[in-house]
């Protein structure tokens, strides 16, 4: 048994209960703005500027009913969308002083429809994020997200300026060079921390004050570096695909033979990479750093994600792969044959888990991951 | 060039694109002797056959082939003499000749498809599998309107492993910024046609054809205002012909020659009060997908139940359709013309597909709405009740929702269709609302 990290708890505590955490009644207590985002289409430092919280929509680690949601869009839409619909319509997030969606994927477009539609707000919004990476596509989404940034200061009731957007730029490379950090202490032979741990670790960054989340991170760091552990178990898998945001069945594979120490998730090594260039002007720098600076994923069609998932392979080790698939994430499911094709292609085991959003780690799950990891003994 | 050799399997070898042309061609020999239809029915027919015989062809006659999803601006590949060949437009005739859609099905699952995706990504993939998807030599697409239809290239272009232009299609679409952005591309589009082909584009060709498109367009509006006389005289076996003309021959010759017939017939139908149903009984709208899995129902609907489709989600151009800006910019018209394409609102904020269905209702004089739910599209899944609710709370119109595989027959059964149908059709006209309007009217 592995003891707790004090910063990481300390993260757990502070982002408790959820969504409605003890950070975000505090936050509220100051009179101060939150706006839900959900996926890396919308540039968290452009509300950081605007002096408000952004809170990154997510379930957490408990199965989400999506009963009452299922009344407003159909069964056959993803749990994703369902699942946040759901807390929606239940007042889970009432406490948002507004949300701001993307044409990400049908889910979240059909997500921010329903909203403006049947909860509308006091600022809802939504942004034309590029499916291509290319130039033009930068040009585009720059333009679309100066037009937000005109909307979003009209909000606020004062501009939002280039130098604000530097010091948030600032503050969340910080968040991006700490993680990168964390990740790389992944790559040992023996990991001191678990995937369980990584992924509440990552969760928290979005749903408290990203400076706070900055010092606690670093601790953190500190900590799990100092910390002397190392987790001895058999075999080192990755994770890819749909983000599930529920720890819980991480654990229950890390209770085998195996440690999860990389992924290609959005709560996860797609978040942090690279750096927004500070050389540039603000918004161009955001702009290029979302559509071009990070790995390209299933939504960005003709994107490069087989390639990235075979480097993050390499260099983290792994012995294979899980791969999650949400029901009607056409986006996702999709690549699942190619997915499968690259893998052997480069000899790398893979076990595909159609899962449903937020769910609890079945014995099923837990028998065909024992399955895969005498596969990858043999 | 097109290399259109398919399978030599017994199994499938009656369903290549050779044998599927001449399935369809048949089927037109059929359509012309059911007594009384409109001679717009065949004449319907005859286009697709015509369409699926150039693919069908293609090799032989030289041309390259491009698979493409829907929206594309076809007028570029006509002006290129490439033969296009739409997945949907291609799945959808396949299951109408009486295609195996479970075994083609069934084969993309054993690929590893996810079974809950749509059928149009699982029915392409299939045939794939099977031999028998006609071999193309360029795939292009673009990000409208979900997130299967890209898909759907990609997979395809992989599996036949093609050369592609996949255009990146704004989802604010009525912004400078993002009409600039998808006129650039629709130039890089033409480029990439000329690469693959070889030969420069016409300009003077293309212009051409823009304008053929554009008289198609209007043609097509004239159309849908005939379509909303009462009764309605637009019968179930025309009744998709706007649509395929518009979209599969946008900027060809047939599209005009057709719409101008129909759009002929129907004036006269109007001029002499014939409707399409006897009694006119419920005029309907479908708010997202149509029965393309048995369009049989259609014919039903309007035999059996005096139900009469007057409006369609995915059949008609945008607002005032004005998307010939210059005559001596054929691209930029091109670029333009996606603001109001058909269909095209699907993609963009559910506001504007809400804002059409209220409008087209209205004008249409609407009763119903019918939603044929396509159990593998989430991106309709999403904005169904948006739609229902709109139509109930504005205009008190009610709606349906019939759960489906869009190709699938076999999916729900016909049977528990129909019966679905007729308790909603018996709702509609025990409303207080639909008496109101009929005592106007
Ligand atoms: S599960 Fe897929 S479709 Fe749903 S919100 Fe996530 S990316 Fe979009
Ligand atoms: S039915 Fe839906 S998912 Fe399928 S191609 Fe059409 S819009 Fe896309």
């Amino acid at each position: 048994m592995n003891t707790p990290f004090t910063a990481l708890s300390e993260m757990i505590r502070l982002t408790s209960p959820f969504p409605e955490s003890v950070t975000v009644k505090a936050w509220k207590a100051d009179a101060r703005k939150i706006i839900g985002l959900a996926y890396l289409a919308v540039p968290e430092e452009v509300i950081h500027a605007a002096g408000m919280l952004p809170f990154r929509l997510s379930g957490d680690n408990q199965p989400l009913p999506m009963q009452l949601a299922e009344s407003y869009v159909l069964f056959n839409q993803c749990g994703v969308t369902k699942g946040l619909w759901q807390q929606v319509l239940e007042g889970k997030y009432a406490f948002l002083n507004g949300v701001v969606l993307s044409n990400f994927c049908d889910g979240i477009r059909r997500l921010y429809d329903n909203w403006v539609e049947f909860k509308p707000m006091p600022f809802i919004d939504v942004i034309n994020f590029p499916r291509k990476a290319s130039e033009d596509a930068v040009q585009m989404y720059l333009a679309d997200l100066e037009e937000w940034r005109d909307r979003l200061s009209e909000f606020r009731m004062q501009r939002i300026q280039d130098i604000e957007l530097q010091r948030s730029i600032a503050v969340y490379n910080r968040t991006r060079e700490l993680m990168q950090a964390f990740y790389e202490v992944r790559k040992r032979d023996r990991p001191p921390v678990t995937g369980a741990e990584t992924m509440e670790m990552m969760k928290a960054a979005g749903r408290m004050p990203r400076e706070q989340y900055n010092d606690l991170l670093a601790q953190l760091l500190d900590e799990v570096k100092g910390s002397g552990r190392e987790i001895k178990k058999g075999k080192r898998l990755m994770i890819v695909g749909n983000d599930i945001h529920n720890s819980h069945w991480i654990a229950a594979i890390e209770e085998l033979d195996a440690v999860v120490v990389t992924d290609e998730m959005n709560a996860g090594s797609r978040y942090f990479a690279g750096k927004v260039d500070t050389g540039l002007p603000p918004m161009e720098a955001i702009a290029r750093h979302y559509v071009l600076g990070r790995p390209q994923e299933a939504m960005t069609f003709e994107s490069n994600r087989f390639d990235y998932i075979v480097k993050l392979a390499k260099d983290y080790k792994v012995d294979g792969v899980v791969s999650e698939n949400l029901r009607y994430c056409a986006p996702v499911g999709n690549d699942k044959p190619w997915l499968k094709k690259e893998m052997v292609k480069h000899g790398i085991p893979i076990m595909e888990l159609d899962l449903e959003y937020c769910e609890e780690p079945s014995g099923q799950t837990t028998l065909r991951a024992e399955a895969f990891l005498e596969l990858l003994q043999s | 060039m097109s290399t259109t050799k398919q399978t030599t399997d017994k199994h499938w070898a009656p369903w290549t694109s050779q044998e599927l042309a001449k399935k369809v061609r048949a089927a037109v020999d059929q359509y012309k002797k059911i007594p009384g239809i409109m001679k717009s029915g065949p004449a319907y027919l005859e286009m697709a056959a015509d369409y699926i015989e150039a693919i069908a062809n293609a090799e032989r006659d030289g041309k390259h082939l491009v698979w493409h999803g829907t929206q594309m601006n076809t007028e570029v590949y006509y002006a290129m003499d490439i033969v296009p060949v739409f997945n949907e437009m291609y799945s959808v005739l396949f299951s109408m000749m009486g295609g195996p859609v479970n075994e083609i099905f069934d084969l993309s699952a054993t690929n590893g498809l996810p079974t809950e995706l749509c059928a149009f990504n699982k029915s392409i993939d299939g045939m794939c599998q099977a031999g028998i998807a006609p071999k193309g030599t360029m795939a292009t697409w673009h990000g409208s309107s979900c997130d299967n239809t890209p898909k759907a290239l990609v997979n395809l272009s992989r599996t036949q492993n093609i050369p592609t232009y996949f255009m990146d299609r704004p989802y604010k679409l009525f912004t400078k910024h993002g009409l600039a952005y998808w006129r650039k591309q629709n130039e890089e589009f033409i480029a990439f046609c000329e690469k693959i082909t070889g030969k420069k584009m016409d300009y003077d060709r293309l212009k051409e054809n823009v304008k053929l498109s554009w008289e198609a367009t209007k043609l097509c509006q004239e159309i849908e205002q005939l379509t909303w006389a009462v009764p309605c005289p637009m019968s179930w076996e025309a009744a998709f012909g706007p649509l395929t003309a518009a979209r599969s021959f946008g900027g060809h010759p047939t599209a005009n020659a057709f719409l101008t017939l129909l759009r002929d017939e129907l004036k006269e139908r109007v001029k002499q009060g014939i409707g399409a149903a006897n009694p006119e009984r419920i005029r309907y709208v479908f708010t997202v997908s149509c029965p393309y899995f048995d369009m049989s129902l259609i014919q039903w609907m309007q035999t059996k139940c005096g139900a009469v489709i007057v409006a369609d989600n995915i059949g008609r151009f945008r607002g005032t359709g004005e998307w010939m800006l210059d005559p001596d910019d054929p691209v930029g018209n091109l670029a333009a013309k996606q603001q109001f394409n058909m269909g095209s609102h699907n993609y963009n904020p559910g506001v504007e597909h809400k804002e059409m269905i209220l409008e087209i209702s209205r004008r249409a004089k609407v009763d119903a709405a019918i939603s044929f739910n396509n159990v593998g599209c989430a991106e309709q899944a999403g904005v169904t009740r948006i739609l229902g609710d709109s139509l109930q709370k504005q205009l008190g119109i009610p709606s349906v929702v019939v759960d489906c595989d869009i190709l699938d027959k076999n999916f729900t059964p016909r049977e528990q269709i129909e019966q679905q149908l007729e308790r909603f059709f018996e709702m509609v006209v025990n409303g207080a609302a639909y008496k109101q309007r009929r005592a106007q009217q």
